[in-house]
């Protein structure tokens, strides 16, 4: 009891000795995506004590990192899978079959046979299912599915969770394959917890959270959805972690305090389990009213953000704010202040639990994740990384800046235009009825030749022919026939069996997504056209947002046909 | 206050007994100033193909030419002014033969002479041959106003348009490895090797989806750094 009466005294004393609070500097925020790789971004994660060294993952399986802070960003596509787009072969009997191949492969498949009925010496589905089948191998494309109603599934090569060291070693990810660890370069990904495949069954284990030993970086923590796993040899051996009660726990997050990196901390949604011995044992040390959504940890406070709100446990009070805010996440920031995140705003947090909003976004573009936290901050968007901090330092000079020669509005009409995948109306796939007006024209033309001769021979005459008789005769016949189908025309268009569903599904689904990315690219572009009115003074940093800007401009320019960008200046 | 507070304790003390974390001082990034670096880089950059030709080589590599849809979605609705066309031949040759007997000439003058087989008094050689031809073209005019199979072309574009976001991404992310390593050279040979692996794994890809026409007029580093 003495003990903790010290404990609590040294913490006052820790708390007292802090200096009167002068406002909190509101933390400067630089979009840095275009450092990195192109998302949609899904985790993010900063090295325990260390925000300078963070690393992201994407939904495609890329992981990307920086040790400085961002300004030098490195990449791996540490997941990497097959890709399958649908595409349609059509035959003369069934309709059409369907199957899957790998997205820019070409597409002139020697495949789309004509069908014969079988009845007619012809071969039947079965088989020419069969032929598909090896014809598609044959050309270097794997096979996938013949029949319509058979699903397809892509491997998910999405980045659920991902850490990184303090040394600057390996790193490791979680995703829904498994835990995979990378080797010294970061270049390599080996899976070390998962079953070998790639395509998802019910009992392979899931990824869910790793975390990396401040101390010792060969010492990794990977949660999957059976629970906790333990290596001691930089991934190359996971054991199931020897405490019952962490199995089948759903641990979303693990973080080392990186004053103390004897203690660890689980965070699940109902409560955080806290390790005093490097996680050996772990005990249950938290629980709130709302689900758990992140944790961190200042010099003398634990930051919990809940779906209903901020918890803030110093050494003698537990403090609460931004009540009734579903957090994502938040982080210590300069002088006892905290920055806090819900999905669609960001606050800075007063030590005396006044919030001020920093930032909104949209529901298009949610906030994920917080990370760092003390002098340098992170905040992942869906579609963007922003670094929460110091301003950058930008360029005095004037000069001409890059500019967009059309609006959102107009670059949308130019895509539908020049791709041609035009409004919902133009993905119909069945006739429409006006064109029942239109008749089944059919023309015959038919002829004949014919001859008929004979010959009569009489025995009783002296002449061996009697009658020779020849005839001919020819005939030509024409006619012209229309046709028109009056059921449609007149009962209405109903089309409830429309055999052509999935094409149609295919292309409304590109549509949508194609506009979605077109939007999300132009406003990038446009962020970063303004940011380059006043460039970064750092020539590498300038260089990199306008190649940023470049990549963009070059997709938007390609799927429109019209130029985006002006004054660009970079080629 | 009931269980929370009170797990909340252990978990305040046991930071309380954390030693006192500085806070972590992150210099903000000195701005950097590289002229050579940036000459180098852009005369190396002016020297490669540009991201136009690039995805003008993948396109026409894969056959997904936007020209190349639009003509196939164009043709297949003019497919409808063609028709469907039936063409028969059939020829028939009969012969047929007809002997008669006469009741007044139950026996011929001249058998022997009598041209007629069995001796039948008279015989009638007959033949009826026919050529029949038809020509027959059907045209599915609907198809003008609406063809399902324009919109099978229509989705290639859904091919076009992740071959040009693959090339696209891939292209400018060599162009940042290649600025990397020109302006901020990792300073340990094994990273630096790694950064060049790095553009080469790129520059390869990029070779691949072009038709093996990007890396001709790629940077070659072999030669600049080993004189190859």
């Amino acid at each position: 009891m003495s003990y903790l009466r010290v404990v609590a005294l040294a913490a006052a004393a820790l708390v007292a000795a802090r200096p009167a609070a002068a406002q909190p500097a509101r933390p400067a925020v630089t979009d840095v995506t275009h450092h990195f790789p192109p998302g949609p971004y899904t985790t993010i994660a900063t090295a325990a004590g260390d925000p300078a060294r963070m690393a992201v993952g994407t939904d495609s399986g890329v992981v990307a990192w920086t040790e400085d802070g961002g300004a030098q960003v490195g990449s791996a596509e540490a997941l990497h899978f097959r890709k399958m787009d649908p595409v349609t072969l059509r035959n003369q009997t069934s309709g059409f079959g369907a199957l899957t191949m790998r997205g820019g492969a070409a597409v002139n498949l020697p495949v789309a046979k004509g069908g014969v009925d079988p009845a007619e010496g012809g071969e039947d589905d079965e088989v020419r299912g069969m032929h598909l089948f090896l014809d598609l191998l044959n050309i270097g494309v794997p096979g996938v599915r013949y029949y319509l109603w058979m699903t397809v599934i892509d491997p998910v090569p999405t980045v659920l969770g991902v850490a990184v060291p303090n040394d600057g070693g390996p790193m490791a990810l979680a995703g829904p394959h498994g835990v995979y660890v990378s080797d010294r370069t970061r270049g390599s990904w080996m899976k070390a917890i998962g079953a070998p495949g790639i395509m998802p069954h019910e009992r392979d284990p899931s990824g869910v959270s790793v975390g990396i030993d401040p101390r010792d970086g060969k010492h990794i923590l990977a949660a999957t959805d059976r629970g906790l796993n333990v290596s001691r040899d930089g991934g190359n051996v996971f054991l199931p972690h020897p405490d019952a009660n962490l199995e089948n726990i759903w641990i979303s997050r693990i973080a080392w305090d990186p004053a103390n990196p004897d203690l660890v901390f689980l965070v699940t949604p109902d409560q955080i389990y806290l390790s005093q011995d490097s996680g050996r044992t772990f005990e249950p040390s938290f629980s709130a009213a709302g689900e758990i959504r992140d944790l961190a940890l200042s010099p003398d406070a634990a930051i919990v953000a809940t779906s209903e709100g901020l918890y803030l446990a110093y050494a003698d009070r537990l403090d609460r704010a931004l009540e009734g805010k579903d957090l994502i996440g938040a982080v210590p920031w300069r002088d006892g202040a905290v920055l806090a995140a819900t999905a669609d705003e960001l606050f800075l947090v007063q030590p005396g639990g006044a919030a001020q909003r920093l930032l909104t976004t949209s529901s298009r573009d949610p906030f994920l994740r917080l990370a760092g936290g003390g002098e340098l901050a992170w905040l992942l968007r869906k579609d963007g990384i922003l670094r929460l901090g110091d301003p950058l330092r930008r360029d005095r000079r004037g000069g001409k800046a890059p500019r967009l020669l059309l609006s959102a509005g107009q670059i949308e009409r130019a895509v539908l235009e020049h791709t041609g995948l035009g409004g919902p109306l133009d993905t119909r796939m069945h006739e429409r009825w006006y064109a029942k007006l239109v008749p089944q024209v059919e023309l015959k033309a038919e002829g004949k030749l014919g001859y008929e001769g004979s010959v009569v021979l009489d025995g009783t005459l002296p002449v061996r022919e009697r009658y020779i008789k020849g005839s001919g005769h020819g005939r030509t016949e024409w006619s012209v026939w229309a046709s028109w189908d009056l059921s449609d025309f007149v009962f209405g268009d109903s089309n409830a069996a429309n055999p052509n569903l999935m094409i149609e599904t295919n292309l409304r689904e590109k549509r949508k997504e194609l506009l979605a990315r077109i939007h999300q690219s132009y406003r990038e572009a446009a962020a970063l056209a303004r940011s380059l009115e006043r460039p970064p003074a750092d020539d590498e940093a300038a260089l990199l947002a306008r190649l940023r800007l470049a990549e963009l401009n070059a997709y938007l320019e390609f799927m429109s046909g019209r130029p985006i960008v002006g004054d660009l200046d970079l080629e | 206050m009931t269980r929370p507070t009170r797990i909340l304790a252990s978990l305040s003390l046991v930071l309380a007994l954390a030693a006192p974390a500085t806070a972590q001082e992150v210099e903000p990034p000195a701005p950097a100033k590289n002229p050579g670096g940036m000459r180098k880089l852009f005369s190396i950059m002016k020297a490669e193909p540009t991201i136009k030709q690039v995805q003008h080589w993948a396109v026409s590599h894969y056959r997904l030419e936007p020209d190349r849809i639009h003509a196939m979605v164009r043709n297949a609705r003019l497919k409808g002014l063609l028709p469907d066309v039936s063409v028969s031949v059939s020829n028939m040759v009969g012969n047929n033969f007809q002997n008669t007997k006469d009741g007044l000439y139950p026996v011929l003058p001249n058998p022997a002479e009598n041209p007629n087989p069995n001796f039948f008094k008279e015989r009638m050689t007959s033949a009826n041959d026919e050529f029949t031809w038809s020509v027959s073209a059907r045209w599915g005019l609907d198809r003008l106003v609406f063809s399902s199979e324009a919109l099978d072309a229509k989705s290639l574009t859904s091919l076009e348009e992740n071959l040009i976001r693959e090339v696209t991404t891939l292209y400018f992310a060599r162009r940042r490895v290649l600025a990397s390593i020109v302006l901020s050279p990792p300073t340990e040979d094994e990273e630096y090797f790694f950064e060049l692996v790095r553009l080469d794994e790129l520059s390869a890809t990029l070779d691949a989806f072009t038709g093996h026409k990007f890396a001709k007029q790629a940077w070659d580093w072999q030669k600049e750094l080993l004189g190859q």
